[in-house]
């Protein structure tokens, strides 16, 4: 059970510090780039989402 | 056939895998292109190179770059302005001199063209007479303000002039004392 808390643990601090990087990497992309970053990012989550489900997770 | 069906399996995970290399593509692609411009000063033979990175810091918008140098010394500014973009770019390149909100001279007004993925340079000089003054004063120490405008960009380069103070007297020999005799 510890073990699970300690994953859980590294997954929320990768999670915040890609967080924290993305934030800061977008103050300086033009608006174009930040609108197809969205795109992008959208359908990445969307595809995750659907190879996930197709796993039966 | 076996292969086939995993290849499908997987589509998923390789699109959003060609996501994620698109998004790392666009922020590459994305600080290569547009219309960057570098500034360079001269003072007392040292060369800096201001780039365009140095800008966007939040403290830098306020302050400006900071120059020093010697009262009577002339500072050489060279612009170099790069243009990564597909169209050819235009716009006026000014410069001027600033002391405490008020104009002094204005040192540059040029209209310049950059070709697609080509650069433009424009080069002036600050001689001491155009700051408008012929001493420093008590204080010995001025600041004067360059503005260097392209389109919307503008650059503040901040001039700090001294006076050359003098170095110390040379010390001659100490002269023998003769020594008290008990």
């Amino acid at each position: 059970m510890r073990i699970y808390i300690l994953y859980g643990f590294g997954i929320l601090l990768c999670i915040s510090g890609v967080g924290y990087l993305a934030a800061e990497y977008i103050k300086y992309l033009s608006e174009p780039g930040k609108l197809a970053c969205l795109a992008l990012t959208t359908a990445m989550f969307a595809l995750f989402g659907r190879y996930f489900d197709e796993r039966g997770w | 056939m076996v292969m086939v069906i995993r290849k499908t399996k997987n589509l998923y995970l390789y699109l959003a895998l060609a996501c994620f290399v698109g998004i790392v593509a666009i922020f590459v692609a994305d600080g290569y292109f547009g219309v960057y411009d570098i500034v360079y000063v001269t003072s007392q033979e040292h060369e800096q190179r201001i780039e365009p990175d140095y800008w966007q810091q939040p403290w830098v918008k306020e302050q400006g770059y900071g120059v020093g140098t010697s009262w009577g010394e002339p500072v050489y500014f060279k612009y170099r302005i790069e243009n990564r973009t597909f169209s050819i770019h235009e716009d006026e390149v000014e410069a001027s001199i600033w002391r405490s909100g008020e104009k002094i001279k204005q040192l540059l007004d040029e209209s310049v063209s950059v070709a697609p993925f080509k650069d433009a340079t424009v080069e002036w000089k600050l001689q001491p007479e155009d700051l408008g003054e012929t001493d420093l004063g008590l204080g010995g120490y001025r600041e004067y303000t360059v503005r260097i405008g392209f389109g919307d960009i503008e650059r503040k380069v901040i001039l700090s002039y001294y006076r050359e103070v003098p170095g110390y007297p040379e010390k001659g020999v100490p002269q023998s004392v003769p020594v008290p005799s008990r």
